[in-house]
């Protein structure tokens, strides 16, 4: 037992013995000097500000070359904002800060520099110790100068203003102006950032302003494109039926020699010129022989003061401004003509516009009153065919229109009100002819005429005389008397269902102008040429007469007992009558050739509308 | 193949069981000296390469070697099994007010080997024996190396390496008996034989390499062991 004991005791010790393993001892004291005084940095060369500031306009290339006064310099480092932009152990070099890959606004630029430190430690030899020297700066990139430039009218000129290239290696600004096929033409170098074009005359233009370095580079700087800012020219019409034309107020006038005016009296093929002038204020005059509803022609031409490079005659048109107007007080919007107008009030009338609209004008407002329009989905093209108003103008109606088959019933004073009907069962042949009771002359093409009352749809009476064609051309105001012909000439009283005579002529005797009164129901105006004469629709006898030798009667404007007629001459001329007498009122020139199926003028409420959309005020 | 030598040692140490009279178990410290010539060559390399001045200041010194053994006694000869565990070391140092370099090296050895001594003088309780000791080599090798500065270790590496080679021993020794305790001195010289170098991993293609001499690093125990030994025998009863 005891054996076993002295066996255990020696293994136990032996283990314990075996695990005393060597360890490595000692240490090597090396000699390093803690206290080294730092050295000094010298900039041989570092293209950067020295301010603490650098706007970064592109990408930027820095160049740098330092050296130490004893230690070496081991490692150079620039970063923005924290990331290394550059890192290496020279002492000289390059690198690229990219300035598509930095966002707008300001960021920080920082230089270390580390030196050895002189100390022979292990930490200067394994590269953990050294000298660190710093400098920052404050890096402003900015992305929206090129689109700062500005283009405005300064002293009348054309000033180009940009922001200002705010780095010390700034030289000039260069501004040039692009001629077309890559072309650019220098204008000025100058260290202002400011730019006064005296030779652009609002032509439009493309400029590109550009920063020389120190280091000649080009920065492109901005890239300002004027348009075209001639002025414009428009034609007024005064109280005194006068026309002037005038052009409006320019940005550049102390930029022009001369404004040229010129004329054209063939639509525009050549021009004559009417006045030319150098004082910028002198912009108006009035247009010799010029009168109501002509198409004017005109054509105003700026010559540059200073050396205009685009001014030659291949670019004549830059310099150039035309009109195509009329004369006279604007009502339409467009420039457009318009089929007819029909009088529906004292002072007020109705015109479509592009054959789906209709508009009622105030010629006393001066101002469209109501506006509808009709455009069935399905329908397209002219709407509104064979237009005819009731005498008072209560009424307007439109024949069926060729898509729907619907004929229109539209009350003048609620354009909008309109109601549509169905008279396809009677083939119309001519207007629906309208009383202002709503009740229509609607005429077939072998059948006579029918008297139709649109309000209830119905067919009230029916007129044909066998062997011979009937047709109504005019219904009065209450719609109790017709105008017509069959083999005759006629007037005839609808009573009831049934039609009487009151009167008849031979049917070749159709008056050159005939009409139902609207302020007297009763009475019908016919002129034969010579005589203007009132008649009671009952028996046709004469309430008036007076002698009316004009060439044409364009309209009687019976709310305010006028009449508008036309004798053509060199020019022509307009005249306003009194309804009652004859007696003229007015004369009024005009160029306009006027003919018997297009009569270009009316009148209402002594304002004489033109198809072309101008009015003028007598 | 190790493994099969290896039993084949232990197989015929214990052949002669059936003769023997005593049995004897001993336990021996020595100082060993360790030529290391490769490993030194190795730290030399290091010193030099490192980009400030340092120095090996601990080179694989002599050092204690612990032996216990276990062997049956005959009247002239004994023979029985032994195990050699053995190390030392070394470090390359570097130490300023900026930090402190080391590079350590630590080597040891486990031997397991058969030992045999055969009585050439005898006196009353004493007698003078020649031995030799003969076996494997399981050598182990680790390096450390560690940066610290400013208090911070910036780095600290280890690896490991490892051999396996034969050895020889033969050498001298004497024995003094009191009672069934003896004390035994002894010295001899520690032979390394084989060829493997030293390597990591798993691979023994992953050796250890003096660029400078173009040699793999192989472990190099060689040098003089001189013990002391206490040995207690148990006598078989007849």
């Amino acid at each position: 037992m005891r054996n076993i004991l002295y066996i255990f005791i020696s293994i136990g010790f032996a283990i314990i013995i075996t695990s005393c393993e060597y360890k490595p001892v000692g240490e090597f004291e090396r000699n390093a000097d803690e206290n080294v005084a730092p050295p000094e940095i010298q900039v041989l060369d570092l293209n950067l500000d020295n301010n603490d500031s650098i706007f970064l306009y592109t990408g930027l290339e820095v160049a740098f070359r330092f050296a130490s006064t004893s230690q070496n310099i081991k490692n150079v480092k620039f970063t923005v904002d924290g990331q290394e932009t550059y890192n290496a152990s020279i002492t000289n070099g390059q690198f690229y800060v990219d300035y598509g890959k930095i966002n707008e606004g300001n960021h920080t630029l920082l230089l270390e520099i580390v030196t050895a430190t002189g100390s022979g430690s292990i930490a200067e030899h394994v590269g953990a110790e050294g000298f660190l020297f710093s400098k920052s700066w404050i890096l402003i990139v900015d992305k929206s100068f090129y689109s700062k430039t500005t283009a405005t009218s300064f002293n009348g000129f054309l000033k180009l203003a940009w922001p200002e290239y705010r780095n010390s290696d700034f030289r000039e600004y260069i501004v040039t102006r692009d001629k077309g096929s890559y072309n650019e033409v220098e204008l000025e170098r100058s260290k202002n950032h400011v730019f006064i074009d005296s030779s652009y005359v609002g032509e439009g233009a493309s400029y590109f302003v550009n920063v020389s370095t120190s280091d000649g580079k080009t920065i492109p700087w901005g890239h300002p494109i004027v348009k075209s800012e001639l002025p414009l020219l428009s034609v007024y019409a005064s109280e005194t039926h006068q026309y002037a034309i005038k052009w409006g107020k320019f940005k550049y006038y102390n930029a022009v020699r001369s404004f040229n005016l010129a004329q054209s009296f063939n639509n525009g093929f050549t021009y004559t010129q009417l006045k030319s002038t150098n004082v910028y204020s002198d912009s108006a005059m009035i247009i010799p022989n010029a009168y109501l509803g002509d198409n004017l022609y005109f054509l105003l031409s700026i010559v540059p003061r200073g050396n205009n490079i685009m001014y030659n005659p291949d670019n004549h048109l830059m310099f150039e401004i035309k009109l195509e107007t009329y004369t006279g007080f604007k009502f339409i919007s467009r420039d457009t003509r318009i089929e007819e107008i029909f009088q529906v009030s004292s002072s007020e009338f109705v015109y479509s516009d592009r054959c789906s609209s209709l508009y009622r004008y105030s010629v006393s407002t001066k101002n469209s009153v109501d506006y509808m329009t009709y455009q069935p989905l399905t329908c397209s093209g002219c709407l509104f065919i064979g237009l005819a108003v009731s005498p008072a103008g209560k009424y307007l109606t439109s024949l069926h229109h060729l898509c729907d088959g619907n004929a229109m019933l539209i009350p003048t004073d609620n354009l909008n009100n309109y109601s549509l009907h169905n008279l396809t069962s009677i083939t119309l042949s001519s207007p629906l002819y309208v009383s202002d009771i709503g009740t229509a002359i609607a005429n077939t093409t072998s059948a006579g005429f029918y008297i139709y009352d649109l309000k209830t749809n119905l067919a009230l009476a029916h007129y044909n005389k066998a062997g011979f064609q009937s047709k109504g051309i005019s219904i009065s105001p209450g719609g109790n008397y017709i105008f017509m012909t069959d083999d005759s000439l006629r007037m005839v009283n609808l009573n009831g269902t049934t039609f009487s005579n009151s009167w008849s002529d031979a049917k070749d005797n159709l008056p050159e102008y005939f009409g139902f009164d609207s302020s007297n129901p009763e009475q019908f105006a016919e002129w034969n040429g010579n005589v203007l004469s009132v008649k009671r629709c009952s028996n046709f006898s004469t309430i008036y007469e007076f002698p009316l030798t004009d060439s044409m009667i364009m309209n009687i404007d019976y709310f305010n007992r006028k009449i508008l007629t036309y004798t053509p001459g060199t020019p022509g001329h307009l005249y306003i009558r009194d309804y009652s007498n004859g007696q003229l009122l007015s004369t009024i020139p005009v160029n306009l050739e006027i003919v018997e199926w297009n009569k270009l003028f009316f009148l209402i409420n002594n304002t004489i509308v033109c198809t072309n959309g101008f009015m003028d005020f007598y | 193949m190790y493994k099969k030598i290896l039993f084949v040692l232990i197989v015929f140490s214990f052949i002669p069981v059936a003769n023997s009279q005593q049995v004897r178990f001993g336990y021996q410290i020595g100082l060993g000296t360790y030529a290391m010539n490769s490993l030194k060559n190795i730290n030399d390399q290091i010193s030099e390469s490192l980009p400030f001045d340092s120095k090996v200041v601990d080179n694989f010194p002599e050092y204690l070697y612990f032996r216990p053994s276990v062997s049956l006694e005959f009247a002239e000869y004994s023979l029985g099994l032994i195990y050699t565990f053995q190390s030392t070391g070394s470090r390359i140092s570097a130490k300023d007010f900026s930090g402190e370099f080391r590079f350590d090296t630590k080597v040891h050895s486990s031997a397991p080997g058969i030992c045999g001594d055969i009585k050439i003088l005898s006196q009353k309780n004493s007698k003078l024996c020649i031995y030799s000791i003969a076996g494997l080599l399981f050598s182990k090798l680790n390096t450390q190396e560690s940066l610290t500065l400013q208090s911070s270790q910036v780095q600290n590496q280890n690896i490991e390496f490892k051999a396996l080679n034969f050895f020889l021993e033969p050498g001298l020794s004497y024995y003094y008996s009191i009672g069934s305790f003896s004390l035994s001195l002894n010295t001899g010289l520690f032979i390394t034989i084989g060829s493997q170098a030293f390597y990591s991993g798993n691979s023994n293609k992953n050796t250890l390499h003096d660029n400078k001499n173009q040699q793999d690093v192989k472990p190099d125990w060689n040098g003089i062991r001189a013990g002391f030994s206490i040995l207690y025998t148990i006598r078989s009863k007849q």
